[in-house]
């Protein structure tokens, strides 16, 4: 198998992305369509790549501002003696992954009205939950063995962070921003029924008119963005610094307490 | 707001009960409550007044006792109450000067909302400082009781189910039903797979690789995608078309859901398989077992707890993904959401947000009590849980 730089060639991220951008030429996908819907092209209100460029947009807007908010906060609520301000935000992560996603999304829009607001809203609050618990796992999984050893060689507290904490638990952290994005691109297509736009406009416009080429134009290029974007993002996933193998489907777990002893090695390096 | 220097013995909580404490006094400067003329129009704010003294109180209890758990616990969770029983007889005092046939409705404002959540806020920290686990659902029997007893029936929003209250039952009856089956069809199908799965590591790879990528599709497109297929077989098959399969309706959102939930199931399942100790599974090869017996009797009652799991995660999302499934004519709460939204009625919204969350909420406790039930009687500790 073709590989770069010792990793498998992304052909998913390839693949999908090259059909997305097969979609989005002007006119292939309405003329392929066009048969379902008596012979006539369906008609986006905007061109499909703008809708395309939207979506997206707004789905990256919204998880560099969960970055922005996440990261801290976890740093934050993992220092130690702060175990109350974890359990919380644990629990209002795990809060968040399990209240449906229409519901936080309508209940914004009587705060915010209707538009691109409620669904950044969404977005941003969904976006959080699976990038803070797994940015809490992926930092509590840190073999305290190791953190040890690293305060043993007098590394400050600062260092520790930067050097140990963080690379061992980027792997972990970064599929939580996997699944963040993926789920990201599912809320903003909901979010076309409060006015966001994106590729659910097509969607919810085909479903009121009942034309089904036009729930097609947006449905086909929407499950393509995901599937592309969650391709990219496996490719991206940075290799367990411990040399474990990293597990595609099966949620990155901490292992703490089995964690293998040539764990420090890449960090301590220099 | 003063935030007392960090606590060395109560683990961060005493920031936590300030935080929520501030919440609290900032609360009783919004409007608590909206008494609108009609379901639609925006209506005058209602404050505390005099009982913001009360509220203040409250919260200066709060600040005071935030280091010390249990006082704090009683002074949340009496928030709490208060907070529930403020929106019941402050709705049914507004409506009271209103005529008899007024169509007047007295919503929840932001305030109300506020001190609601800051005493969750102080509630889960006073509760996680003093390992209150146990006192930090006190509150919930009497406040559901005085919910039961119709203290809220001035609400708003319990004004907009109680005239849907027939609606609402056949929709809430049909979410569980649409759930429900989804979730039956979708253990019957994903529970012999996963067992495949880990007998050929290979087709094991390529369903999960399927399952996943059916996962990663927005849920609004799959219901989407599903409508032109399911058109076509109806209009083929004519049995189909008797059944009541179409593009449209119930059929795409229980083949959608079908779909969402097979990914949990078998990835659970052929992780709590796999998960089962070798050891184990050895001694009972040793005792004779065949592969059948070793299988029913060993390796699946100590898979259970952790195949639990991937159901309860498949029922959460499921309820999440019926909501949606209310825009291609599925029916369930999303048809309350959705008309919401079209009538900009935050009443109607709520009636359906409201109950969609419970329902949620309710479905992961229960499964999580079954799973910790389950754990206990099979002797294995504290189960190992897969997120």
């Amino acid at each position: 198998m073709l590989r770069l730089r010792g990793r498998p060639w992304p052909w998913g991220a390839l693949g999908w992305g090259l059909l997305l951008g097969l979609c989005l030429l002007p006119g292939v996908l309405p003329g392929l369509l066009a048969p379902l819907a008596g012979g006539e092209a369906p008609v986006p209100e905007r061109p499909l790549w703008v809708l395309t460029l939207q979506h997206l947009g707004l789905v990256l807007f919204a998880q560099g501002l969960v970055l922005l908010l996440a990261v801290p906060l976890v740093i934050y609520a993992t220092r130690p003696g702060r175990r109350a301000v974890l359990g919380l935000l644990g629990a209002l992560a795990g809060l968040g992954q399990t209240v449906p996603t229409l519901a936080i999304l309508a209940l914004a829009v009587p705060l915010l009205g209707f538009g691109v607001a409620p669904t950044l809203l969404g977005l941003v609050l969904y976006g959080l939950a699976p990038v803070v618990s797994n940015g809490i796992a992926g930092l509590r999984g840190v073999d305290p063995d190791v953190l040890d050893a690293a305060r043993g060689m007098g590394l400050s507290a600062q260092q520790r962070l930067w050097r140990v904490e963080l690379p061992l638990a980027l792997p972990v952290w970064w599929a939580g921003v996997r699944t963040s994005l993926v789920f990201g691109v599912a809320t903003a297509t909901v979010g076309a029924a409060l006015g966001a736009g994106g590729l659910g406009s097509p969607i919810i416009g085909g479903l009121s008119q009942q034309n089904p080429a036009l729930v097609l134009l947006g449905a086909l290029p929407a499950a393509l963005l995901a599937l592309t974007l969650d391709a990219l993002l496996a490719a991206t996933l940075p290799p367990r610094a411990d040399g474990r193998p990293k597990s595609k489907y099966i949620q990155d777990k901490p292992l703490a307490s089995r964690s293998s002893p040539q764990a420090p090695s890449g960090p301590f390096s220099h | 707001m003063s935030r007392p220097a960090q606590p060395s013995g109560s683990g961060g909580a005493a920031p936590l009960v300030a935080l929520g404490a501030a919440l609290l006094l900032v609360s009783l400067a919004l409007p608590w409550l909206e008494l609108r003329p009609n379901r639609l129009a925006a209506g005058e704010r209602l404050y505390p007044g005099v009982w913001a003294g009360v509220g203040a109180a409250l919260a200066g209890g709060l600040l005071l006792a935030a280091r010390r758990p249990r006082p704090a616990l009683a002074l949340a969770s009496l928030a709490l109450l208060g907070g529930l029983a403020a929106l019941g007889q402050g709705s049914a005092a507004a409506l009271a000067g209103e005529p008899p046939l007024s169509l007047a409705r007295v919503a929840a404002g932001g305030g109300w909302w506020l001190w609601m959540a800051g005493a969750g806020v102080a509630l889960w920290g006073a509760a996680a400082a003093g390992r209150l686990r146990d006192w930090a659902w006190a509150w919930l029997p009497p406040a559901l009781l005085y919910v039961l007893l119709g203290g809220l029936s001035s609400w708003s929003v319990w004004q907009e189910g109680r005239a849907e209250a027939d609606r609402l039952a056949q929709e809430l009856f049909q979410h569980l039903r649409l759930t429900g089956i989804a979730l039956a069809i979708a253990a019957a199908l994903g529970g012999p797979l996963a067992v495949w799965a880990v007998r050929r590591p290979r087709v094991g790879a390529a369903v999960l690789a399927v399952a996943g990528a059916i996962q990663t599709l927005p849920s609004l497109a799959l219901l989407g995608l599903l409508i032109v297929p399911l058109g076509a077989l109806s209009q083929a098959v004519p049995a189909l078309r008797a059944l009541g399969v179409s593009g449209i309706g119930p059929a795409p959102a229980l083949v959608a859901l079908t779909l969402y939930a097979l990914l949990p199931v078998i990835r659970n399942g052929v992780v709590a398989l796999e998960g089962v100790d070798a050891g184990t599974l050895d001694a009972g090869r040793g005792m004779g077992m065949t592969p059948g017996q070793l299988f029913w009797r060993v390796q699946l009652p100590l898979a259970l707890p952790v195949w639990l799991a991937g159901i309860r995660q498949a029922t959460v999302l499921l309820i999440g993904v019926t909501a949606v499934a209310a825009l291609v004519g599925a029916g369930g709460l999303g048809v309350y959401i959705f008309r919401g939204l079209n009538a900009s009625a935050t009443d109607l919204i709520l009636l359906g947000a409201l109950p969609a969350c419970l329902l949620a909420l309710l479905a992961d406790a229960l499964w999580r009590g079954a799973e910790s039930a389950l754990t206990r009687r099979l002797g294995l500790g504290r189960g190992a849980e897969v997120t």
